[in-house]
């Protein structure tokens, strides 16, 4: 009854809306019923403050308000949560929970979550909605399953959690997974080599992403996403087996990168794999959220929100009872937190935050994307995705790099550009990839613009380019090669494998120049690389997003600038060891772009 | 001191995003890092040398890291077996105390159900014919929450 009278309503405001005005530009008031739902910014944003010190900017949102009024809210598409846990009988969760959780520990079907990051991830993507508790999901009405992978994590368990099932069924039911989150990751130290003869485990990995995404569901397929990371500032990663912070250091200045990122998303191998859509963080501003890690690979932004405290975090389900999950008994900076009136028994809170959650959000995003039309596939949800994104902070200036280059200059490099428009039209952003997921948009053509079958998908073989070109030190001159690519493709993704030599690799930059002359940031300079791998990038995988549509057709250009000698490096620190300092010596000698091969996904 | 217990908090326990202040390390000194000394035993694992905390031995369990020491593993027990043709595993298996956890396209996962060595068992796998490669499963300890 409550679908009937949504689409009613919406039919009317169809009906009433001058045909001049975009319909799905309107703001509709969500419907009521859930106490804590006035402060999910994520949601609506109206300038609330999320129980935080300050307040976000209104219409920074997900903007899903008419898709909600239409009654389009998930229904019939489940969503695999894969963290470390999911508490599946919290009282505003249960309702949505389906068949087909694991815990992988003990192989129960409860996915014991003795953190709180799974639950509250399942929360944004589906809290029950109008339940007189606590808020709501973005897909109130989608179905969850939940696995605790990462505190049981093996190999066995990873291709249970992506969706092969330990019974080796196929994912062909409706209450099997069609939508794959992933809030989760590693912020490796030092380059990935991406060989399949070293590492069977990444070549098994690839093959079961590639093979769901494409051929799961009757060949609809699955969608896996996956959070960028939390490390533009800093990274936690291991050193001789202690767990480090890693930061950055210049003009003898902790956290000093030029505000520039400390770390790619572009780094770990299933960022860019092509197969996960990487989604980076936004805060209630509408700007990157401080701690998001971005790249190239980046396929768009959701709300991943600040700290909860000085501005606004999420507010979701937390683990039951005031002594477990985030929301504890106690003073706190968040004021739903520690019993208050609001939630007396702590079940809900105000600070998840992280590409963790600009991931779920998006999660959710997909499930009311599938849920408006059942018959799009994996590919032509990222495409509708990508068309309907929303240039997000759109004053964006990108970020120049001064530097003194080695004839003693201050020479300016422009590190990440501002907002680019591609030959196809795409906008891109290193930060937001397309830019803020805008789930109304994407709803509206689902449902009301014809969405052509894409043409099926290519994937080109590797196409090697020699180089062996020497990399100048600090110097804006960098190394250039160039690659005749003869197949006429449109681009949907781009990979680009490297060997490059040179013993402090946060010096430089990686751009990729495509035949239309779009300029991509593969790697940007003063990544925070604690190591090179055997001296320099050897089969270095990389990802970018920003040529899609394009034709591959012509040449392409890779370039690579060294642009520091040697005034900046990186610290780790472990109470054990001390405050330890990596690349503290410049490359004596110059580096050298070996070689690198370029393959084309698209069509 | 209390501030550098607030770091160790940072580096050991961090399970979301966190702000930074730099204050923490004011100080502190910074050492080199080819000033640290080293006292790890090595172990080799699928063709690679692993360094350990002192043990020798490679068991479900053991945390390993590789020669940079910027990559840290915990060994899993489980088996990645890529095949070249057909392999009977019932009779090896049964001897050699291992099930079968999954099995995708020509990918076997044989988890181990003993506390043993596991380099020797990789070693007679290796020997069996339709045997393509075999990995010991090395779980990545910086996967975490994000």
């Amino acid at each position: 009854m409550k679908i009937k009278t949504s689409l009613l309503a919406a039919s009317i405001m169809l009906a009433c809306t001058p045909a001049i005005a975009k319909i799905t530009d309107s703001t509709f008031p969500l419907v009521a019923g859930d106490p804590l739902v006035s402060q999910q910014w994520h949601l609506q944003n109206t300038g609330q403050t999320g129980f935080s010190q300050s307040a976000g900017v209104a219409g920074n949102d997900l903007d899903l308000d008419f898709t909600h009024l239409m009654g389009i809210k998930g229904r019939g598409i489940t969503v695999s949560v894969i963290d470390s846990g999911v508490e599946i009988d919290h009282p505003d969760l249960r309702a949505n929970v389906v068949d087909g959780s694991i815990n992988l520990g003990d192989g129960s079907n409860y996915p014991q979550d003795n953190n709180g990051h799974g639950t509250s991830v399942a929360g944004l993507i589906a809290a029950t909605e109008a339940n007189g508790l606590g808020g709501r999901g973005v897909a109130p009405h989608a179905n969850i399953v939940g696995f605790n992978y990462l505190p049981n994590q093996t190999v066995g368990n990873w291709l249970v959690a992506h969706g092969l099932s330990e019974d080796f069924r196929q994912l062909d039911r409706f209450t099997d997974p069609r939508v794959f989150n992933q809030s989760y990751g590693s912020t490796p130290a030092s380059p990935r080599i991406h060989d399949y003869s070293l590492d069977p485990w990444q070549e098994l990995q690839d093959t079961v992403y590639q093979d769901i995404t494409e051929d799961s569901h009757w060949g609809r397929g699955s969608v896996y996403v996956k959070s960028a990371g939390n490390s533009f500032e800093v990274y936690n990663a291991y050193y001789r087996g202690y767990r480090i912070l890693v930061l950055p250091y210049e003009n003898n200045q902790f956290f000093n990168n030029q505000g520039l990122p400390f770390h790619n998303a572009n780094i770990a191998s299933d960022n860019n794999n092509h197969w996960n859509l990487v989604v980076s963080a936004l805060n209630a501003e509408g700007k990157l959220s401080s701690y998001s890690s971005v790249g190239s690979n980046v396929f768009v932004a959701a709300p991943g929100g600040e700290f909860g405290e000085a501005a606004p975090a999420m507010v979701t389900i937390d683990l039951q009872g005031c002594d477990a999950g985030s929301n504890v008994a106690g003073e706190h900076g968040n004021a739903l937190h520690g019993g208050t009136e609001l939630d007396p028994n702590c079940d809900y809170t105000g600070t998840m935050n992280g590409t963790s959650s600009a991931a779920p959000n998006t999660s959710g995003a997909i499930a009311n994307l599938m849920s408006a039309n059942h018959a799009l596939n994996a590919r032509q949800i990222r495409h509708i995705l990508a068309q309907t994104a929303r240039k997000t902070d759109a004053e964006h200036p990108g970020i120049d790099l001064t530097f003194e280059n080695s004839e003693g200059e201050l020479v300016t490099y422009n590190a990440i550009p501002a907002w680019q428009q591609n030959a196809a039209g795409y906008n891109f952003h290193q930060y937001y990839g397309f830019g803020a997921v805008d789930v109304d948009d994407a709803v509206y053509q689902a449902l009301f613009s014809p969405t052509t079958a894409l043409p099926e998908q290519v994937i080109t073989p590797w196409q090697l380019q020699t180089a062996n070109t020497e990399i100048p030190d600090a110097s804006l001159t960098g190394a250039t090669s160039k690659l005749a690519f003869e197949q006429d493709v449109t681009v949907e993704a781009v990979q680009v494998k490297l060997n490059i030599d040179h013993t402090r690799l946060r010096d430089l930059a990686i751009e990729l120049i495509s035949p239309s002359g779009t300029r991509s940031i593969l790697m940007s300079a003063r990544t925070g690389w604690l190591g090179t791998t055997e001296g320099g990038y050897t089969n270095t995988l990389m990802l970018s997003n920003h040529f899609y549509g394009e034709s591959a057709k012509g040449e392409w250009q890779l370039k690579v600038i060294d642009t520091d000698k040697g005034s900046s490096y990186t610290l780790g620190y472990h109470a054990a060891l001390g405050l330890v300092g990596f690349n503290r010596e410049n490359n004596a000698e110059n580096g050298v772009l070996k070689d690198w091969s370029l393959r084309v996904i698209g069509h | 001191m209390k501030k550098v217990f607030l770091i160790v908090a940072f580096a050991v326990t961090s399970q979301f995003a966190v702000a930074n202040n730099a204050d923490q390390f004011k100080g502190l000194t910074i050492t080199p890092v080819d000033q640290l000394e080293s006292n790890q035993s090595e172990v080799v694992v699928n063709d690679k040398t692993f360094r350990t905390n002192g043990a020798n031995k490679v068991v479900p369990g053991l945390d390993v890291f590789d020669e940079s020491g910027f990559n840290a593993y915990t060994v899993t027990g489980e088996i990645i077996v890529k095949l070249s043709g057909d392999v009977d595993f019932e009779q090896f298996n049964k001897d050699n105390d291992l099930i079968i956890k999954q099995a995708y396209k020509e990918y076997y996962i044989l988890k181990s159900q003993s506390n043993r060595d596991l380099l020797p068992l990789v070693d007679a796998l290796k020997q069996l014919d339709g045997v393509s490669s075999v990995t010991l499963e090395l779980a990545d300890k910086g996967v975490i929450q994000k």
